[in-house]
């Protein structure tokens, strides 16, 4: 029996653990059906985004970057992109709905505020992420010059 | 390609393990990206359940946001604490800035593991077809709570459901599929940690950055490419992006520094006088009359008798005033302390006999709203720093901040501070 399982018993108990707590968590939001099906969507949706679409997407983005800068400059140019421009995509996705100002009248009436700033701000970080890697980029090959003419 | 050789050798792309080319991708890097998120996760689960409870959801109505969670909230039923004042700032400021904090290391995780979504054949056998379920359960929660928290904080509500359900269900199917994963996967982490170090790993440079032996899991690939980045240089982007994310944020939650979060919601400061901190709410947005919070405002005071008193500003002014320093610190996050001035609640619950009482029903001028009406435990009706507030900083409330009076309460959720009150019931059972 446990051979077919094909793990220990303890493996089969904390899983039933898991999906018992789970099964509670939704019978206990069945009368409330319309919340339990887009939660339910939300939940699927936000890992199907990451998995088949986002990462993906960023694993062929990186890869043009390899195809395009590694015969340019080698390690050191690439990671002085990659670095910086893998920052900029985090902040954008983390602080999506400030910068791209999704929420403008809700964000007006709780906070007395606008959301204006936030998309000048996130491109001025860009621009300084890019520019600090630039920078550093400009004195490693500088510093290894040096080396190189003794 | 015939059908079994299709089944035996996959649909080939992504479940073709040769596609899969970093060098880095290993037991050993997983490992340590689980060890950071078993630690910071836990962490956020932890502040995240205790900030469920310190809206003292026993007490029902607007306190309780999910009104059918059952057992899922019995570990709640206990009165939240009332000091240090500060408890529930720290509290949410830890869960809301480090549940931000840790997206870098959740996604470089989950990109360590990714190779094992495409395994080839799909199961093998029947405890891996269970487990493969219960990582469903884990992804989609984890990315499920950080999207749902991320948008909710910066006022995005795109979902068609309300936040606290969404985020409260979602966080009972994230500790229990989390708990599980880690009560499998801890001794892999011990041992591939145990057999590399943690030191030695990370001073290997790019140049000579070699893949991991093969592991019975298959995640070192068997094709690498050459390293473009060494085990040290990947770790420091992950956790530089977790301190970047922290730096931009972290001035939301402290006064002095707000300047600094320059992507915080809370981020903007909106001048230098006394009522110029951060609103929650405005009182544009409300549709509250503002003849009704002018001349003829009364405060309605019912005892757990049922006496009524009704007591102008005026009358309010001149009973015995406190003037505390108490924080204002929202579920969102941020927060903001200023220096309070008003009647403390027990001194209104004496006005109407009312000492003994064992819970505060709070009314808000507001006709709608989630939060126009809020409750008190009896531990927050005695403690001597719960205040009705009628002035801040030395000036009168501003209308935005609650004028004429509003609730602050030592150590509670900042939605809990009821605005533009117009009655207070105290209630002889909670």
């Amino acid at each position: 029996m446990l051979r077919r399982y094909g793990a220990s018993w303890g493996h089969l108990a904390v899983l039933l653990g898991c999906f018992a707590v789970t099964g509670y968590a939704v019978s206990r939001l069945v009368g409330d059906l319309p919340s339990l099906l887009s939660i339910g969507l939300w939940f699927v949706g936000a890992a199907v985004v990451w998995d088949l679409v986002l990462g993906p997407a960023l694993a062929l983005a990186d890869r043009g970057a390899r195809r395009l800068l590694l015969p340019a400059g080698g390690v050191r140019l690439l990671n002085h992109v990659r670095v910086p421009a893998l920052l900029s995509l985090l902040l954008l996705a983390v602080f999506a709905p400030l910068v791209l100002q999704r929420s403008q009248q809700r964000y007006a009436a709780k906070t007395a505020l606008a959301q204006d700033p936030y998309l000048e701000r996130w491109l001025a970080v860009t621009v300084a992420l890019f520019a600090l890697s630039a920078l550093s980029f400009a004195l490693t090959v500088l510093r290894a010059r040096r080396r190189r003419e003794p | 390609m015939g059908r079994t050789t299709l089944l035996r050798r996959g649909p080939g792309g992504p479940f073709e393990r040769r596609t899969w080319r970093s060098p880095l991708r290993g037991p050993w890097l997983t490992s340590v990206l689980a060890t950071v998120l078993l630690v910071g996760l836990t962490v956020v689960a932890v502040t995240g359940l205790l900030s469920y409870a310190a809206y003292d959801p026993q007490l029902g109505g607007s306190n309780d946001r999910t009104p059918g969670a059952g057992l899922l909230r019995a570990y709640a039923a206990f009165d939240w604490p009332t000091s240090p004042a500060w408890l529930y700032r720290v509290n949410q400021g830890v869960h809301v800035l480090l549940g931000l904090a840790l997206v870098p290391v959740v996604l470089a995780k989950l990109w360590s593991v990714a190779p094992k979504l495409f395994e080839w054949p799909p199961v093998r056998s029947p405890a891996q077809a269970v487990e493969r379920a219960s990582l469903a359960l884990l992804v989609g929660s984890t990315l499920f709570l950080l999207v749902t928290g991320a948008m909710d904080v910066q006022y995005d509500y795109a979902w068609g459901f309300s936040f606290y359900t969404g985020h409260f269900y979602a966080a009972w199917v994230f500790i229990a599929a989390f708990t599980s994963h880690v009560a499998i996967k801890l001794p892999t982490v011990v041992r591939s940690l145990r057999r590399d170090g943690l030191g030695a790993p990370l001073r290997v440079p790019t140049g000579s950055t070699a893949p991991e032996p093969p592991d019975p899991d298959d995640l070192v690939p068997p094709d690498p490419d050459p390293a473009t980045i060494s085990r040290r240089g990947a770790l420091a982007l992950v956790g530089g992006s977790s301190l970047g994310v922290l730096a931009l944020t972290v001035g939301q939650s402290i006064d002095p520094l707000r300047r600094t979060a320059l992507l915080a919601p809370r981020g903007q400061v909106r001048g230098s006088g006394p009522n110029d901190f951060q609103v929650n709410t405005t009182f544009a947005s409300t549709g509250i009359d503002r003849a009704a919070t002018g001349d003829a405002w009364r405060l309605r005071l019912v005892g757990v008798e049922g006496d009524e008193v009704l007591l102008r500003r005026e009358d309010l002014l001149d009973l015995p005033l406190r003037t505390a320093q108490l924080p204002i610190a929202c579920v969102e996050g941020w927060s903001t302390s200023q220096s309070w001035t008003g009647v403390p609640l027990r001194a209104l619950a004496a006005v109407v006999g009312s000492s003994g009482a064992a819970s505060v029903f709070v009314e808000s001028l507001q006709a709608s709203g989630a939060f126009s009406t809020m409750s008190l435990t009896a531990a927050q009706l005695r403690a001597p720093r719960t205040l009705l507030a009628l002035r801040v900083n030395g000036a009168d409330l501003s209308p935005d901040h609650g004028f004429p009076a509003r609730m602050v309460i030592p150590a509670a959720p900042g939605v809990r501070n009821t605005k533009w009150v117009a009655t207070i019931t105290f209630r002889s059972s909670s």
